[in-house]
């Protein structure tokens, strides 16, 4: 018995199966599983029916259960059909199984509605939840990120909480937002609306997720018309099932620390730069005795904690099904004084009152806290890199101290006799405190009502109801000496918003699906929907507080205080009809219109139309290819249709308004606030128009254990939403209509292949994404027109060029000084492209663009026994960037530190060509020396899991331990190559110094009971 | 099947008619409309604040003061931040260099664009307020105001860019856009015109008159200084007689009380109209306090936020009798933060000749937020206004020598030598003007409309601007690329093509 038992439980180590124990009035079954030609299946597994007892198969396909003569085997295995084949008293039971179509039966979301994976003709791919729970992920984002081709995704700001910017296919839009459309349970959240919390995938619990789809062609996101050319994100959240109650916990905890720290002067070569740059002045009476000083960054980072809590519930019987969840999410910055925190509650019902009727809800509650540093000025001065808390910790003279002997924050004003009065001690600035909370509501409640077989009505209501608050204070303690003396200097500073959001969406949705004289197919929707958006945002702030203790709680103590207030609202009606029809699962054809009328549009353009056609031939249920060994699955897929982008107009932007911004003025010694119109009128205002195209080529191989998808996109967007020109003299410089032009072509190719599937599995999968942007039109007067002082759109390039000087070296003695720009012996050279002797704007050159030429991502899993090893790899290659950070603080311009090369700087005794000379305030020219290829190679994420064997009712325990971001592969420069300090914008590519990317060590636990 | 169908169509198209009945129009909320906007006494003062805005632009950077004060004799610029194209006369008609470096609010661009918001808004107050309901005399002299803002900002274009759009509509359509251009005569006409009705609205000035506001002299002044640029020497010289006859103000004593910044209303007495800063959250303050300042804010005296971006020539300095008062208005040493007198060759790195300007001092600034106002039209100037024009009519008569001896017994100098030709004696008035109104922003202009430029500036050169040669065509700036490439009715002037 003692053997037995050990016999049975090597077995459950293979099959990854529970079991209890042997029963006495039991006998061995023997037996065999092959596939329909005859080859063995290893790793089948074969349970008895009703009960926890079960095996799986060796290599030979062979296997022995224990079975009464009355039982039922189930038998199963991954490619394969289950079947289920009764004992009847036999000691030998030879199982055949059938390849199975089961990943065609799969139900796909399409956007009010579902299709099997089969008659999907549109461009759909899938993440499940499997996928996204392999790792351990702050949000969903993150989840996503490289595992979707067509999807760039790029974590520009470490910050926790922070931003991840999301492209399908492209960029495609110039001033308005290119992020998707997100769709959760049925409401629509745009990431523009309203809530200042940058992405909406932050808020919600990556844990709570069944399956998200991504939309990425026209034929999949023309059911979302006005929305929809940025694709849409579909995602599904667990539902409650009919059966057993199933408890489950998922946690994990960790810790970050940054990755990057940047090499600077210490206070005895800084010390030596403030004497030569003030020379005559000596700064510094003995330079080397300053020794090393002070390392700001030390002072910033620190190692941090990241913990992640999550509880689920779901059960339920023939009439009610339920899923809760709980969860609760902690992230504390590497910078000190930054965090993320999160509280998230989800309740889905559903509910059968009768045959007839249905009725369901889902409940989704999230807090979250956000506490931020100021991490990277988005100014686009070049220099604002200096605003940032990185900008600030790296250029700290290293010779200042930062705190008084009695421990408090000593300003750098205060020190060397005011000497440092620009510069900003970067612990001050981390006193700061800078709030976030946000309280969310997503809500839907339906009604399902089958009207005959075959035609469903659902009213559908949602809610999307967000509050904001953001408090800001800046404390006096941080001031220095002189302004706290000075009667005309207002310190302490405090801030209040408010931000209210509701979004209230109903939606109609009639369907019928019915099958006719057993070919024909039909599948109908309708929807009608109407959505109204209200956002409303109280700002308070107030400045010159006698003390710090109330903080910005007691705004009226404070000498000086500013209100003002917004509201708007926005009002979308929307008008879906779509018609799938399929003749013998073989031939499949989608027909799809929706009309999209805004309150956002201009009043001759209140309505957009958006239709899309697709189709879809499944050749592998052709005769010809019926027989085949090599291919499981084969289809071809083709697609065209236009969507719009209405997220690119702001509420009001086609009127005439006036506002009260900028044009103020001092009258008696006060300022008086001045309102004048905003700008022209456009009444034509409307969409952004994408036309697709798609081909699309699905192929299964060896019974779907390698599967390849493969699509070709060509996608163009009109009507850009762009300032034209107009005259200066009519008071304003733009009008903003629909003039540009853009497109996008690429090729996403995904494979995914089940490469082991015996003792050892090895899974593995990949995808690649080659997109080409290109602008095709601007504004129709210019074809060039400046986004920064470094970067230009030109029709013809991509976008996000840059243009700047050509740099050459730097101006040795005796050299002549080119006119033209700040040139000077020891500084840099900028080359004469014209050769005209002088240096001008005729000289800057296009020097490169931000698009990647390609991304990618590749995972793979090993499983051996009760082990399971991951990893995962993304990355882009082919972008640059402009390195602001680095401009920056290469530039001894005296007052500030800078970095580790310019201990190595020109010198008449030391001529290179490297590192500049230091001068008083001098500016470097923009040259083509900060402008960095930022490709990368990022191994994202490696996790080594232990499935613990089932043990009473806990089962399915695993532990894991897990480390992000271990290895970056890449020549940039900067903090993070994924770092963008204008992460919502198409065309500005800067990095300032964004909060930088953390790596984590995490240890986590998964069980069920 | 076809009936089923039909009726899916027609339950949805049923409900959606039910939810649909409102139709897509914006509710206001917060954002109010041209239409709805212009209707009460408030908003009309609202709409002319706005009018007034664009001086606080003009002055901030400010484009009203550099661009003329960079291109001319007195004063230069540190060389960073493309700040030195105007000085070396390196500029382009697209004003690249200024554009890269982010300072086209220092630049002539940054003229051309705040003075034509400043016609738009004052624009939407001449045509909207006449139709409001309000008290009749502030009502007349809203519009009165924004008349005289009007000429105010033509007369800053055509100075700078002598043929240029005049604009006396507001922009309600895209099409109204699109203007062309006058020749400088008929933007004379213009301005005389709109001075004519401001000051037959405005009320004279008085203690009632608000701080910062134009009153009917204010207009007149205004009008005597554009016709000595339109050179209706007659016109000149009637206005500005009327103005000094309208015994409203009086030069002050002494002259370093206009640039006190403590004494700020008493200098009102003298100054008919100026530039109103104050510390405050917006940028309604100037920039010259800290670009005239010593370098890292070091000077005890200068204000709290100084960069020694602007100096006057060693020459320049020089120029001034040693008795001259207004001479203490610059400085070759300044006293640091720790008491310390710092030498004339520690003030700058560019130079050991640094000259520091101090016209613009408030050592009680919030940062370089400060409270010092920058003159635009003083009693001063219409005296001299009125010497020239005297002179240029009648040949230096008496009466003309009477107007420039007041500004010079007032510095302290003594009266200037009798006998003087009709040019030697304009010659004369021109230097005074250089003396009296260095760093406010008039130099190059008497200059340029002269056309002296070519012969004066050559020779205004030192260590750190070595050669300064301007061409012809730099007697008026070009028209900026940004408004010719969106304007296809207005055509550059032909000595930039």
């Amino acid at each position: 018995m003692r053997y037995r038992r050990f016999v049975f439980f090597l077995f459950a180590c293979l099959s990854g199966l529970s079991f209890f124990t042997a029963q006495a009035q039991t006998s061995p079954v023997r037996g065999k599983v092959t596939s329909e030609t005859g080859s063995p299946v290893e790793g089948a597994n074969i349970l008895l029916k009703n009960s926890d007892k079960g095996v799986a198969t060796n290599a030979k396909g062979d296997f022995t259960i224990d079975a009464g003569s009355g039982d039922v085997l189930l038998v199963s295995a991954t490619g394969f059909t289950a079947r289920e084949v009764p004992v009847n008293g036999q000691s030998t039971v030879d199982v055949v199984l059938r390849i199975s179509a089961t990943d065609m039966e799969q139900v796909v979301v399409v956007g009010y509605g579902t299709r099997r994976r089969k008659e999907v003709t549109g461009s759909v791919a899938s993440v499940k939840a499997e996928e996204l729970k392999v790792m351990p992920v702050a949000n969903l984002a993150q989840g996503l990120q490289g595992r979707v081709a067509g999807l760039d995704m790029r974590q520009n700001s470490g910050t926790p909480g922070g931003n991840i910017t999301i492209r399908i296919r492209g960029t495609n839009s110039i001033n308005g937002s290119s992020e998707p459309l997100y769709v959760i349970d049925g409401i629509q959240i745009s990431a523009t609306s309203g809530i200042n919390a940058a992405n909406p995938l932050s808020q919600i619990n990556p844990s709570d997720i069944e399956s998200v789809e991504v939309l990425k062609d026209a034929a999949a996101t023309a059911v979302y018309g006005a929305r929809a050319a940025n694709g849409v994100v579909l995602i599904t959240t667990r539902r409650g099932r009919e059966g057993v109650t199933r408890v489950s916990y998922d946690g994990y905890f960790g810790q970050q620390s940054t990755t990057k720290k940047m090499a600077v002067l210490n206070a005895a070569e800084f010390a030596q730069l403030e004497n030569d740059i003030y020379a005559p002045s000596m700064i510094y009476a003995d330079p080397k005795s300053m020794g090393e000083g002070v390392n700001y960054q030390d002072l910033i980072f620190r190692t941090a904690n990241i913990q992640n809590h999550q509880l689920s519930v779901t059960g339920g019987n023939d009439k009610t099904q339920v899923a809760f969840g709980a969860n609760y999410f902690n992230q504390e910055g590497v910078i000190r004084n930054s965090d993320f925190k999160r509280y998230a509650f989800r309740t889905n019902i559903d509910h059968a009152i009768n045959n007839r009727f249905k009725v369901g809800s889902s409940l989704y509650y999230t807090i979250t806290n956000e506490n931020r540093v100021n991490a990277g000025g988005t100014d686009l001065d070049v220099t604002s890199a200096r605003n940032g808390i990185l900008g600030r910790a790296v250029g700290a003279p290293p010779t200042l101290q930062p705190y008084r002997s009695n421990g408090a924050i000593f300003p750098f004003a205060d020190q060397y006799s005011g000497r440092y009065k620009e510069v900003v001690n970067p612990l001050g600035d981390l006193e700061i405190k800078n709030y976030n909370s946000v309280n969310r509501t997503l809500a839907n409640v339906f009604l399902d009502v089958t009207i005959f077989k075959g035609l469903t009505y659902r009213a559908s209501f949602n809610a999307d109801i967000a509050s904001g608050l953001g408090e800001f204070y800046s404390p006096r303690s941080i001031v220095d000496s002189n302004s706290l003396a000075n009667p005309n200097a207002v310190n302490g500073f405090a801030a209040n918003n408010s931000t209210y959001t509701n979004v209230l969406l109903h939606e109609s949705i009639l369907t019928y699906r019915t099958t006719y004289k057993k070919n024909h197919s039909i599948n109908a929707t309708a929807v009608f929907g109407t959505q109204k958006d209200i956002f409303q945002i109280n700002n308070q702030s107030a400045s010159g507080f006698g003390n710090d203790f109330t903080q910005n709680y007691a705004t009226a103590n404070a000498t000086n205080r500013t209100v003002s207030s917004f509201r708007s609202k926005t009002r979308l009606d929307s008008y879906l009809g779509r018609i799938g029809y399929g003749f013998k699962d073989k031939y499949f054809v989608d027909l799809t219109a929706r009309v999209d009328g805004s309150s956002k549009f201009g009043e001759n353009k209140k309505y957009g139309f958006f239709p899309a056609v697709s189709g879809a031939w499944r050749v592998i249920e052709e005769e010809f290819l019926k027989p085949s060994t090599v291919f499981s699955d084969f289809k071809l897929r083709a697609s065209y249709g236009i969507t719009g982008n209405a997220g690119a107009i702001g509420p009001y932007a086609s009127l005439a308004t006036v506002n009260g911004q900028g044009f103020d003025y001092n009258f008696n010694n006060a300022l008086a606030i001045g309102i004048n119109p905003a700008g022209i009128p456009n009444p034509d205002l409307r969409w952004e128009k994408s036309t697709q195209y798609n081909i699309g080529l699905d192929i299964g191989l060896f019974s779907n254990r390698l599967s390849i998808v493969a699509d070709y996109y060509n996608k163009q967007t009109d009507d850009l939403l762009f300032t034209k020109s107009i005259p200066i003299s009519s008071g304003y410089t733009s009008i903003t209509g629909n003039y540009g032009s853009i497109e996008n072509k690429g090729l996403e190719l995904a494979l995914t292949g089940r490469i082991l599937t015996g003792r050892l599995k090895w899974d593995a999968s990949g995808n690649i994404t080659f997109n080409k942007n290109k602008v095709l039109a601007l504004d129709g007067i210019q074809d060039e027109t400046p986004r920064s002082s470094y970067s230009i759109l030109k029709v013809g390039y991509p976008m996000g060029v840059f243009k700047t000087y050509l740099s050459n070296g730097i101006t040795q003695t005796g050299e002549p000084l080119m006119p033209g720009y700040d040139a000077r012996i020891g500084g840099y050279k900028v080359k004469d492209v014209n050769g005209d002797g002088k240096i001008s704007a005729e000289d800057q050159v296009i020097v490169g663009n931000a698009q990647p030429n390609y991304f990618f991502g590749f995972s793979t899993t090993l499983r051996y026994s009760r082990f399971d090893l991951s990893g995962f790899v993304q990355g882009v290659q082919g972008s640059k960037i402009f390195n602001a950070f680095r401009y920056t603080f290469e530039n001894p311009l005296g007052q500030q530190n800078v970095l580790k090369g310019l201990a190595n700087r020109w010198s008449p005794t030391n001529a290179n060509n490297d590192f500049v000379k230091g001068f008083q305030g001098g500016r470097l020219p923009l040259t083509d020396r900060w402008v960095e290829d930022n490709s990368f190679v990022r191994v994202r994420n490696i996790t080594l899991g232990y499935t613990v064997p089932n043990y009473k009712w806990i089962r399915g325990v695993r532990l894991y331990v897990s480390g992000n971001n271990l290895f970056t592969f890449t020549k940039y420069q900067g903090w993070d190559p994924e770092s963008n300090s204008f992460s919502s914008s198409n065309t500005l590519f800067y990095d300032n110094g964004t909060y930088p990317a953390a790596k984590s060590y995490v240890f986590g636990l998964q069980a069920n009971f | 099947m076809k009936h089923i169908l039909k009726s899916v169509i027609l339950c949805s198209s049923a409900v959606a008619l039910l939810a649909s009945c409102s139709k897509l129009k914006e509710d206001v909320y917060s954002s109010v409309f041209t239409t709805n906007f212009y209707k009460s006494a408030q908003d009309a003062e609202a709409a002319l604040t706005a009018a007034y805005g664009s001086i606080a632009d003009l002055y901030y950077g400010p484009a009203a003061v550099l661009v003329s004060d960079f291109s001319a004799d007195q004063s230069y610029p540190r060389a960073v931040v493309g700040r030195n194209t105007l000085t070396l006369f390196s500029y382009d008609q697209d004003y690249t260099t200024q554009k890269s470096f982010g300072r086209t609010f220092e630049g002539p661009q940054g003229i051309w664009q705040y003075c034509y918001k400043g016609i738009e808004n004052a624009n939407w107050v001449i045509e909207k307020v006449p139709e409001i309901a309000m008290d009749e005399s502030r009502k007349n002299a809203i519009i009165g105001e924004a008349l005289f803002l009007r000429a105010f900002y033509h007369f800053t274009l055509t100075k700078n860019f002598r043929d240029i759009i005049v604009r006396t509509t507001p922009s309600k359509q895209e099409s109204d856009a699109v203007q062309g251009k006058s020749s400088q005569a008929d933007v004379f006409k213009q301005i005389y015109k709109d001075l004519d009705e401001a000051a037959a609205k405005l009320p004279s000035y008085s203690a009632s008159v608000t701080k910062g506001r134009a009153s009917k002299e204010v207009a007149m002044a205004l009008h005597a200084k554009a016709a000595l640029y339109g050179e209706n020497w007659q016109l000149a010289k009637e206005k500005a007689v009327q103005v000094i006859n309208s015994g409203k103000y009086s030069l002050l004593q002494d002259v370093l009380d206009l640039y006190n910044v403590e004494k700020e209303d008493f200098a009102r007495a003298e100054v008919l109209f100026a530039f109103e800063g104050e510390p405050g959250a917006v940028q309604d303050f100037t920039y010259l306090m800290g670009l005239s300042g010593p370098r890292n804010s070091q000077g005890r005296d200068y204000g709290n936020s100084t960069f020694g971006s602007l100096f006057a020539y060693q020459a320049f300095f020089e120029s001034f009798n040693p008795s001259d008062k207004r001479r203490q208005l610059l400085d070759t040493t300044y006293i640091n933060r720790s008491n310390q007198v710092v030498p004339q060759k520690d003030i700058t790195p560019i130079t050991p000749k640094g000259v520091l300007i101090k016209k613009y001092m408030d050592k009680n600034s919030n940062g370089d937020r400060n409270r010092t106002n920058v003159p635009i039209l003083r009693l001063a100037d219409i005296y001299l206004i009125a010497a020239e024009a005297e002179a240029r009519l009648n040949g230096a008569t008496t009466t003309a020598y009477q107007y420039i001896n007041a500004i010079r017994r007032r510095a302290g100098l003594n009266d200037l030598a009798t006998g003087l030709s009709k040019e030697a004696f304009i010659d004369a008035v021109l230097q005074e003007r250089s003396w009296e109104f260095f760093a406010e922003g008039d130099r190059w202009y008497d200059l340029s409309r002269t056309n002296t430029f070519m012969a004066v500036i050559p020779r205004a050169v030192n260590d750190v601007y070595p050669t300064r040669n301007p061409q012809q065509r730099n007697r008026y700036f070009p028209i900026p690329l940004d408004e010719i490439r969106a304007n296809p009715k207005v055509e550059q002037n032909p000595e930039w093509k």
